[in-house]
């Protein structure tokens, strides 16, 4: 260890001599004063002109130079570079932007309705993998009304949706999904070209796919309406399906909520539109029946403490409810079934006929329907 | 009248001349008071630089030991003491006022309410005792030393040198700087050089390079540790002189 006299304190070093005459820059020891004596440690700092002098330095320099203005610029950048496009179309049609990390890292809609949709959402978007990304797009669009039931969902990307770019397993996040919205999704996967051709029209790429087998037959079409025409729309505009028009590997349909379609794709517009409403219809007519029922198990619950004293009026009452009931009621909720049930197990007789009639009315009815019947019945033998 | 024609002589004459006219006659006290009277502003300076806050001519002690070694520096004073009388006396200030400053704190401890004799227990002890002294020498040491190295920067200054500087020029190889240190010698021992070198604050390039076989060029390279060097065998620097004194003798 060297030992030398402390002359001078800078911020970052001291100067100190040693009994050899030596003048030295040596690491700075904050508990010394200057005069005292003390071990030290020197520091070595490489002084610009030598570094300049030498041609071995100026060679290893030259080579680091060269290296730096090659090599790291492309890493620099890809993070933030657009690695691949996801685009969704509910009817807003949106893209989202991934970097080589599958984070998204912009967000941009198609149309006003993607747009709109996309407004609220970009911030809370950026930075998230794509899973997160589309699941918060649906949840968003389902609050702004822009999702309906049976809904379709057009994801179309350039890249293969896999766990590890989708965030976790594709398959999985459709079913969490559909288990929230009874949502269909159709999955294709495009060309690069296709995105890029799309996006100089500003159009989704799936609508793209249709716009460019127009212009094949020579049809044109206005660019712009189509942007807000959803793809069911679309395919029956054009009285083509989308699978028909790319190839059937990159398509893939998880449509479990798929209601019973056309048989005819050549069926016009105003005629598909004319059965959506029908349909529609139907179920509304359907939900309005499951709310009564509801309401009539109570009655009957009411019915049946009453009952106990005056048997036959509501017995009647009964016969008539389940009557319809049954008839109409195609797909019992098991819910339901099971307060029917608890409620027969009650009151045994005047469920009687309710029983019997179910039976005999409702073949197609199985499982509790039937055994609910059965109960009914061994109440009915204890009477 | 003729004697006052004799003071306004003097004091045209440098200091160090009036000094060695003090140091030869005896009845020069007037001179000696005027030379005393002219540079107390200079002796106020140094004790505020030593003491580190403003020292009063009229009620600081501090003031009254560096007036005393003042006139200290003015009998004690030869040529061969530093490159100038000021120089000198700015150094014997500094050490006379240390060890005031040394003894005021002895007494403060001595003079403490809460003062136990437990020094005496301590004495017993050879060893410590030896331990404490040599402790307590060095301390005054590094005081010494400081005030020294305090002096070699304003020195250096004059200069225009800094002490980082100096670091970064020194020679590494302990040949090359025996080869400065030689350099060195050569100008203080002859008057003539070292006259050059506080004159003109440069080195006499031209008699060195006559009196010593080395490239000019080295000696140039080497500039501000020569006259580091200089500075510090020239100047009354005893304890920095001491702690090099293996080196240099």
């Amino acid at each position: 260890m060297n030992k030398g006299v402390v002359l001078e304190k800078h911020k970052r070093f001291m100067i100190v001599m040693t009994n050899e005459g030596e003048f030295i820059k040596a690491k700075l020891r904050e508990d010394v004063d200057i005069g005292e004596e003390i071990p030290f440690s020197p520091i070595q700092v490489p002084k610009w002109s030598t570094i300049y002098q030498s041609k071995k330095y100026v060679s290893v320099m030259a080579a680091a130079i060269l290296l730096l203005a090659f090599l790291p610029i492309y890493q620099f950048i890809s993070p933030d570079k657009a690695y691949g496009l996801v685009t969704v179309d509910i009817n807003p049609s949106l893209e989202f932007t991934v970097n080589s990390n599958y984070d998204v890292i912009d967000a941009e809609g198609y149309n006003e309705d993607g747009r709109t949709i996309i407004k609220g959402l970009k911030d809370q978007v950026i930075g998230q993998p794509l899973n997160v990304a589309v699941s918060l797009l649906i949840t968003k669009g389902n609050e702004l009304g822009y999702l309906s039931n049976e809904n379709d969902i057009y994801i179309s990307s350039s890249l293969t949706l896999t766990e590890e770019s989708w965030g976790e397993s594709y398959e999985r996040w459709m079913e969490a999904i559909q288990q929230n919205y009874e949502v269909n999704f159709i999955t294709i996967n495009l060309d690069n070209e296709i995105f890029e051709a799309a996006k100089e029209l500003s159009i989704s790429p799936t609508k793209f796919v249709f716009l460019r087998d127009a212009q094949e037959e020579g049809i044109e079409i206005d660019v712009e309406q189509m942007k807000n025409r959803s793809i069911e729309d679309i395919e029956a505009d054009r009285g083509k399906k989308l699978d028909k028009l790319i190839s059937p590997e990159s398509i893939k349909v998880n449509a479990p909520f798929k209601r019973g379609k056309p048989e005819n794709p050549g069926n016009s517009d105003h005629k598909k539109n004319n059965e959506k409403q029908q349909e529609k219809e139907e179920k509304r007519e359907e939900q309005k029946e499951e709310k009564e029922k509801k309401n009539r198990g109570n009655g009957n619950n009411q019915g049946n403490n009453k009952s106990k004293d005056d048997e036959h009026p509501s017995n009647k009452k009964n016969e008539n409810s389940n009557k319809q009931q049954n008839k109409k009621e195609d797909h019992p909720s098991s819910k339901k079934e099971k307060k029917e049930k608890q409620n027969q197990g009650n009151n045994g007789r005047q469920n009687q006929n309710n029983g019997n009639q179910g039976q005999n009315q409702n073949n197609g009815n199985q499982g509790q329907n039937q055994n609910n019947g059965n109960q009914n019945q061994g109440n009915n033998n204890n009477n | 009248m003729l004697k006052r024609l004799k003071i306004l002589n003097r004091e045209e004459l440098s200091i160090e001349e009036t000094i060695r006219l003090i140091q030869q006659g005896d009845g020069e006290s007037e001179i000696e008071n005027q030379l005393i009277q002219k540079y107390i502003p200079f002796i106020q300076n140094t004790a505020t630089k030593v003491c580190k806050r403003y020292i009063r001519t009229s009620d600081d002690d501090e003031f009254s030991i560096a007036l005393i070694a003042f006139n200290e520096a003015i009998h004690n004073y030869s040529e061969n003491k530093g490159s100038s009388f000021l120089s000198f006396a700015s150094l014997v200030i500094r050490r006379r006022i240390i060890d005031y400053i040394r003894q005021e704190q002895r007494k403060k401890v001595s003079l403490s309410i809460d003062y136990v004799d437990t020094d005496k227990e301590n004495m017993e002890n050879i060893a410590e005792v030896k331990a404490s002294f040599k402790e307590f020498e060095q301390r005054r040491e590094t005081e010494y030393r400081r005030e020294e190295i305090f002096h070699l920067q304003e020195q250096l200054a004059v200069y225009g040198i800094t002490l980082a500087e100096v670091s970064e020029q020194s020679p590494k190889h302990q040949d090359a700087r025996e080869n400065m240190l030689m350099i060195a010698k050569t100008i203080i021992q002859n008057p003539e050089l070292k006259e050059f070198l506080i004159e003109k604050k440069r080195l006499p390039m031209k008699a060195l390079t006559k009196s010593i076989t080395m490239s000019r060029k080295t000696i140039e390279r080497n500039r501000k540790y020569i006259i580091t060097l200089c500075i510090v065998l020239m100047e009354d620097y005893r304890y920095l002189q001491d702690y090099l004194k293996e080196w240099t003798s």
